[in-house]
C-alpha cells in the first residue's frame, strides 16, 4: 500500500490507526529548514571548546590557562579547579547491586582514564578564537600506565584504573534457571564458541550539542541540549549543581537522531550550564565530529563465551554463557546496562529449560560505555543465533527447522525465561512468513546449483525478541534503577476545538509524534492534522522520567494517550450531549462533527465543545466545571515483546573478500501498528546499523587505550549504496498487556541483522568450513580464514 | 575542528596566482576543491599562512582536443566533469571508469583533477589511472617557465609530489591510446565511496592477429605511489591474450607486491585481492579490446 499525505485521506476517515500517513515534518526536515542547537543564537552568544586528554591515562599534575584567558575574545577558561567545590560527580540512572563508584565530574581535577576526557573549556567570541585559545592552555601530565581492552584488565599485573579497587571489575552478575551442568552433561551434542562484538557508537548524523543561558536575575537556568532524555538531564543537572529542578528548564529543538548515545547525561551540559554562570552570556557548545567519536559513549564491546546443549532430534537443552563488558572508563549514566541485557536475553525466543550467566563488567581506558539501539540485546543474539547456526551444522539439521523445533509455543504465553517474561508471540508462522518472501527453498537449490561454478551464496536466517515498553515502574525500581518506566500524557481540548497533546516523550527523528496522533485521532474522533503534539520542553510537558528509549513511545506513550483520549472524550461526550439533548450513547464522532445517531442534521462541532468549555459555561451541563483537559499515567504491568525474523542472501567473492546482498527478507511483529510506514523507516534504518555492525563500524583502540580512529575514514558508516533494499512483511500479534496492542519497533532492526548477516556468510563458505565468531567481517577477515583453510 | 587563522587570497589569472604563490611559496597552500585541503585546515595538521583560492582563476577548468593532439584537462576540472564529459568518454573512457569510484558524486562536485593529483593519495584512483595512459603534469611558475612531467616523474611518494613551491599544476595533457583501446577500471573498497583497499587501472591493445601489443596496468593502495610494476609489458606484450597469460600476471604479482597495511586491512589482504582483481580488469580490458 501506498504512503499518502494526510491531505489526500479520506476527510471523514475515522479510523486513523494503521494508515501509512507521511510524517509531518518531513517536509520541514527535507529542505533544511529544521532548527538544531547549533542552528540557534541568542543575544551576546559565546562559543565554547574543551580541551580533551589525549592521553589514555594520566595525572594532571597542573594546568596553566593564563594565556589562554588574556587572549582577544576570550571570556572565560574553566578547569577543573573552577568547578564549585561541592559539585557532586554524574548522576546515574541505572545501578546495579554491588557496583563500585566510578566518580566523574564535567572537567577533571587531577586525573583522567580515557582519550577524550574534558579538562578545560574556553568561552570565547566564536569557536575558531576557542579552539586558538585550546593550543595555549599548559597541562603538566604525568602518564599513567593504562589499558586497551577488558581481557587484559582483567590481568593480575594489569594497570588499575582505580587505586582503592583490587582490580578491574566494576561490577558482576548471575543468572542461573534449571540445572545447567546436568543437563550439559546429558546432552547428545555440546558445543562451546567464545564471541567477539566489537566496539561501536550510535553515531547520529546530528552531533551532541548544548546552548545554556543563565539568567542571574531570576537565578534560573535555561537549557537547551540535543537530548532524548530532557527530565533525566534537568533532574540530573540539579542534583549536580545543587538547585532546585523547577529554576531549570531543559529545551530540544529538533534532534538529528539519537540511538541512545543521547540517553545519556554528559560533561558537557554541566561544564556549558557553569560557563554560563561564569560569563553571564549565553554559550554554545556543537560537538564536533572528531570529538564525537570520543566524547559521545561507545557501546557493544562485549566477549561471550558460550556453550550450548541439545539432544540429537534438536531439542536444545542448556546454555551458558559468561559476558564480558569493556565499559570503558567510567559507569556511565546506564551503568553495565546493556551488559547486564546481554545476559539476560541469552535464551532468546527459545524454550531452553536450563541457563546460567556469569557476568562481568570491566573498566578499561576508553570512553565509558553505554546505551546505543538495540541495548545489549544484537550481542545476545548474535551469540544465541550464531550457536544455533552451529548447532544445525553439527545435527545436520537445516537451520531454520531447528529454531522452529525450540521456539516458545503460542500457547506456553505468557512465558517467563531466566529473567523476563514474554508477552505474547507467534514465532513459527513468523519464521515460515520470512522463509517464503525469501524463497528460501529456491536459493537452497541455487546455492547448490551455483557452487559448482565457483560462485558462493549463503542464506543466512535469525530470530530475534525485543524489549519494549520498558517497565513497570516498581520492577524498575526494584533492579536498582532510578526512574520510573511510566508515561503520562495531558491532553487539551482548546477552545477552537483544535487538540493539543503534551507529551514528555522526546521527538528525535523516529516520527512517533506522528503514530501519537493517528492514535489520538480514532480515538476522538478528530483528524490528525487537528492535534498539535508539543515535546521537548520540561516547563510545558509532562514528566516522563525515563525519557524516550527502549522502544517504549509507541507502547508506553501510546498507552497513556489511550488513556487521556478516553477521559477527554468522556468529558466531550457529556458537554455534547447536553447541548443536542441526548444521550452520550447516541452520539457519534467523526472528524471533529459530533451529532446524534440516526439524526445526522442534530450535528455541532469539536468547535463548538470548545466555545463551552472556555468562554461560555452557561453552555455547559449545570455540575461540569469549565475547561476540558485530561491527564493520565500508564505504567505497563510487563514490558511487550516484538519479535522478527531476518533471512539474508549473500554472495561472497572468494578472491577479494568481498560480501554482496542478493536478497533481504524481514518479517515483524510490533502488535499494532500506528503508522506502518513509520515502523518500516524504523526497521530499514535498524538492519542498516545491523549490517554495519556485521561488516564495517569498528572503534578500534590499541593496546594501551589510544583511539585508532577519529574520522568517517576509518570508522565506516554504509550508504544506501551498500545496503540490500528489504522485503518487509508484517504479521501483527497485538499485545495483551498494553492497551491499544501496540508493541515497540524502534530498536527491531538491529537485533537480528547482524547474525543473520555472518550466518550467511558462513553459509556461503561451507564448502571452506570455516567459521567467524567476530564482527566486523572485513574483506581481509574473510579471506584470511580461507587462507588458513 | 575550525582552522587557525589564515589570509584568503582569491586572484582572477594565473599569473596573478602565480605571482603570489612566488612572494611566499613555502608560507601559502592553494585550494582547489578543497576536498582533501579543508580537512586538514580543520584538523590543524597545516597552517599555511595565505590559502591561495584557484576557483577564482579563469581558465582552469577547460576540457579540450586541438584537432588530432592530445587531450587537455585543465587542472580545476571536476571529478564529476570527467566523468560526464563526451570528450572524456570517447577518447580516455577509462578516467570516467576511475572517477566513479572516487568518493561520492557531491565530492566529485567539488574534487577537482588536478587537486587530486597534486594531493597524491596514495589511495587515489586518478594517479593510477594517469598513469596508465602516460599522461603529461604541466607545471607553472611565474617567471613563464613551464615543465611537463611524467606521472612516474611526478608522484614522488604518499602526499608528496614534484611540484616545487612556487609551482603550480595547471593541465594535464593525455594523448589518447590507439583507437580499439580496451580499458577497465576495478576497485574494491569496504563502503561505496571509501578509500580503495587496492584499485586497479589497465589498458590493452591488440594488433591484427590478436597479440597483445600494448597493455599498461598501475594499481592504487598498496604502494606510497601508483604501482606499475616493471616486468609486466614484457611478459605480456607480444603474447596471445586469455585467462593463462592474466592468472601468470596475477601470480607475479602476488610473489612480487609488497603492499602498505593498516590496522584493519593487512599488506598479505592486499597483496591476495591487488592480484585477483588484476586478473579480472586485463579480462574486462581483453574484451574491450576486440
Amino acid at each position: 500500500m501506498a504512503e499518502q499525505d494526510l491531505a489526500s485521506a479520506p476527510p471523514t476517515s475515522s479510523n486513523w490507526v494503521g494508515q501509512r500517513l507521511k510524517r509531518r515534518e518531513d517536509p520541514e526536515l527535507l529542505t533544511g529548514a529544521g532548527e538544531f542547537v547549533g542552528d540557534l543564537t541568542r543575544p551576546g552568544m559565546l562559543h565554547a571548546a574543551f580541551l580533551r586528554s589525549p592521553f589514555p591515562h594520566a595525572r594532571i599534575r597542573s594546568i596553566d590557562a593564563s594565556r589562554a584567558q588574556q587572549m582577544p575574545g576570550v571570556h572565560a577558561v574553566l578547569t577543573g579547579a573552577d568547578l564549585p567545590p561541592d559539585l557532586a560527580p554524574q548522576p546515574q540512572v541505572h545501578h546495579f547491586a554491588g557496583q563500585r563508584p566510578t566518580p566523574y565530574y564535567a572537567l577533571m581535577r587531577d586525573r583522567v582514564r580515557y582519550a577524550g576526557e574534558t579538562v578545560a573549556v574556553v568561552a570565547a567570541e566564536s569557536r575558531y578564537l576557542a579552539e586558538d585559545a585550546l593550543e595555549q592552555i599548559d597541562v603538566d601530565w604525568e602518564i599513567l600506565p593504562s589499558t586497551g581492552d577488558a581481557e587484559s584488565a582483567l590481568r593480575s599485573e594489569a594497570p588499575r584504573l582505580y587505586d582503592d579497587w583490587p582490580d578491574n571489575v566494576a561490577g558482576t552478575y548471575h543468572a542461573e534457571m534449571g540445572d545447567v551442568d546436568r543437563a550439559l552433561a546429558e546432552a547428545d551434542v555440546v558445543i562451546t564458541e567464545r564471541f567477539k562484538v566489537q566496539r561501536q557508537f550510535a553515531c547520529p548524523i546530528e552531533t551532541r550539542g548544548v546552548l545554556a543561558e543563565w539568567d542571574a536575575r531570576r537565578d534560573e537556568l535555561t537549557l537547551w541540549t540535543s537530548t532524548q532524555s530532557p527530565n533525566v538531564v534537568r533532574d540530573f543537572l540539579a542534583e549536580v549543581l545543587g538547585m532546585p529542578a523547577h529554576r531549570l528548564r531543559v529545551l530540544t529543538p529538533r534532534v538529528g537522531g539519537g540511538f541512545g548515545g543521547k540517553f545519556h547525561f554528559y560533561p558537557e551540559e554541566v561544564a556549558i550550564a557553569l560557563l554560563s554562570r561564569r560569563t553571564g552570556r549565553p554559550v554554545l557548545w556543537v560537538e564536533d565530529r572528531i570529538e564525537s567519536f570520543t566524547a559521545t559513549v561507545h557501546a557493544c564491546e562485549e566477549s561471550v563465551t558460550a556453550t550450548l546443549g541439545a539432544k540429537r532430534d534438536g531439542t536444545l537443552t542448556a546454555i551458558k554463557a559468561e559476558v564480558i563488558g569493556d565499559m570503558g572508563a567510567y559507569l556511565h549514566t546506564v551503568s553495565f546496562g546493556p551488559v547486564w541485557l546481554t545476559s539476560a536475553m541469552i535464551t532468546n525466543v527459545y524454550q531452553i529449560p536450563s541457563a546460567r550467566v556469569d557476568t562481568l563488567a570491566v573498566v578499561t581506558n576508553k570512553t565509558p560505555f553505554g546505551s546505543y539501539r538495540g541495548w545489549g540485546q544484537p550481542q545476545a543474539n548474535f551469540v544465541v543465533e550464531r550457536m544455533v547456526d552451529r548447532m544445525a551444522l553439527a545435527l545436520e539439521m537445516d537451520p531454520a527447522e531447528l529454531r522452529r523445533k525450540n521456539f516458545i509455543p503460542p500457547d506456553r504465553f505468557p512465558y517467563t525465561g531466566l529473567v523476563h517474561t514474554f508477552d505474547s508471540g507467534r514465532y513459527a508462522e513468523c519464521l515460515d512468513r520470512a522463509l517464503e518472501l525469501a524463497d528460501y527453498r529456491e536459493w537452497r537449490a541455487r546455492q547448490a546449483a551455483l557452487r559448482g561454478s565457483g560462485r558462493y551464496i549463503g542464506i543466512g536466517v535469525s530470530f530475534y525478541v525485543e524489549n519494549t515498553a520498558l517497565g513497570p515502574s516498581r520492577i524498575l525500581n526494584e533492579g536498582g534503577m532510578r526512574q520510573g518506566g511510566f508515561d503520562t500524557a495531558h491532553l487539551r481540548l482548546e477552545p477552537g476545538g483544535e487538540v493539543t497533546l503534551y507529551t514528555g516523550l522526546s521527538e528525535m527523528g523516529q516520527g512517533f509524534t506522528n503514530g501519537l496522533s493517528q492514535l489520538c485521532a480514532e480515538q476522538l474522533g478528530v483528524r490528525p492534522d487537528q492535534i498539535n503534539v508539543v515535546t521537548g520542553d520540561t516547563q510545558a510537558c509532562p514528566y516522563t522520567g525515563y525519557g524516550t528509549g527502549a522502544s517504549r513511545s509507541a507502547s508506553v506513550g501510546g498507552a497513556a494517550v489511550i488513556k487521556a483520549s478516553h477521559s477527554l472524550r468522556q468529558k466531550i461526550e457529556a458537554i455534547a450531549a447536553h447541548m443536542l439533548e441526548a444521550s452520550p450513547a447516541d452520539l457519534l464522532i467523526e472528524a471533529g462533527r459530533i451529532w446524534v445517531k440516526g439524526a445526522p442534521a442534530r450535528a455541532i462541532t469539536m468547535k463548538d465543545v470548545g466555545r463551552a468549555a472556555y468562554h461560555r459555561a452557561i453552555e455547559l451541563p449545570p455540575d461540569m466545571l469549565p475547561g476540558l483537559e485530561a491527564i493520565e499515567v500508564f505504567d505497563p504491568p510487563q514490558m511487550a515483546w516484538p519479535y522478527g525474523a531476518n533471512v539474508a542472501v549473500v554472495e561472497v567473492d572468494v578472491e577479494t573478500g568481498e560480501v554482496k546482498f542478493l536478497d533481504y527478507a524481514y518479517v515483524h511483529d510490533c502488535g499494532t501498528m500506528l503508522n506502518p510506514l513509520i515502523v518500516e523507516g524504523q526497521i530499514q534504518g535498524g538492519v542498516a546499523q545491523g549490517i554495519s555492525a556485521a561488516l564495517y563500524e569498528e572503534l578500534k583502540y590499541d593496546s594501551n587505550g589510544q583511539p585508532m580512529f577519529g574520522t568517517f575514514m576509518d570508522y565506516l558508516i554504509p550508504t544506501a549504496a551498500d545496503l540490500p533494499h528489504l522485503r518487509l512483511d508484517h504479521t501483527i500479534t497485538p499485545s495483551p498487556i498494553i492497551p491499544g496492542g501496540m508493541k515497540g519497533a524502534g530498536e527491531a532492526g538491529i537485533i537480528g541483522s547482524p547474525a543473520a548477516v555472518v550466518n550467511a556468510i558462513e553459509d556461503a563458505l561451507r564448502p571452506f568450513d570455516v567459521k567467524f565468531t567476530q564482527t566486523p567481517i572485513t574483506p581481509d577477515t574473510i579471506l584470511t580464514a580461507l587462507e588458513t583453510k | 575542528m575550525k582552522p587557525p587563522r589564515f589570509e584568503y587570497v582569491a586572484p582572477r589569472t594565473l599569473d596573478e596566482a602565480l605571482a603570489f604563490l612566488a612572494r611566499s611559496p613555502d608560507e601559502t597552500k592553494l585550494i582547489a576543491g578543497g576536498q582533501s585541503l579543508v580537512p586538514l585546515l580543520n584538523l590543524r595538521l597545516i597552517r599555511p599562512k595565505y590559502v591561495v583560492d584557484l576557483n577564482t582563476v579563469e581558465g582552469l577548468s577547460e576540457i579540450r582536443r586541438p584537432a588530432e593532439g592530445a587531450l587537455r584537462l585543465g587542472a580545476m576540472v571536476r571529478q564529476r566533469a570527467l566523468e560526464n564529459h563526451p570528450l572524456v568518454r570517447q577518447l580516455a573512457p577509462l578516467l570516467p571508469e576511475a572517477a566513479r569510484y572516487v568518493a561520492h558524486a557531491a565530492i566529485r562536485n567539488r574534487g577537482t583533477v588536478g587537486g587530486s593529483l597534486a594531493h597524491a593519495d596514495p589511495a587515489a584512483e586518478l594517479p593510477a589511472a594517469m598513469t596508465v595512459l602516460r599522461a603529461r603534469l604541466t607545471l607553472n611558475r611565474a617567471d613563464g617557465a613551464t615543465r611537463s612531467l611524467s606521472p612516474e616523474e611526478f608522484f614522488l611518494g604518499p602526499l608528496t609530489t614534484a611540484i616545487r613551491p612556487d609551482e603550480i599544476l595547471t593541465a594535464i595533457e593525455i594523448e589518447p591510446p590507439p583507437e580499439n583501446t580496451g580499458w577497465a577500471f576495478l576497485e574494491v573498497a569496504r563502503v561505496h565511496g571509501a578509500f580503495a583497499l587496492v584499485g586497479v587501472a589497465a589498458l590493452v591493445h591488440l594488433d591484427r592477429n590478436g597479440i597483445v601489443d600494448l597493455a599498461r596496468i598501475a594499481l592504487c593502495g598498496v604502494d606510497g605511489v601508483p604501482y606499475a610494476p616493471e616486468w609486466f609489458e614484457e611478459m605480456i606484450v607480444g603474447q596471445r591474450p586469455g585467462s593463462d597469460l592474466f592468472s601468470q600476471v596475477g601470480r607475479r604479482l602476488r610473489e612480487t607486491l609488497q603492499p602498505v597495511s593498516d590496522p584493519v586491512i593487512g599488506a598479505e589482504y592486499r597483496r591476495t585481492a591487488a592480484s585477483s582483481l588484476v586478473v579480472r580488469a586485463l579480462d574486462t580490458a581483453h574484451r574491450r579490446a576486440s
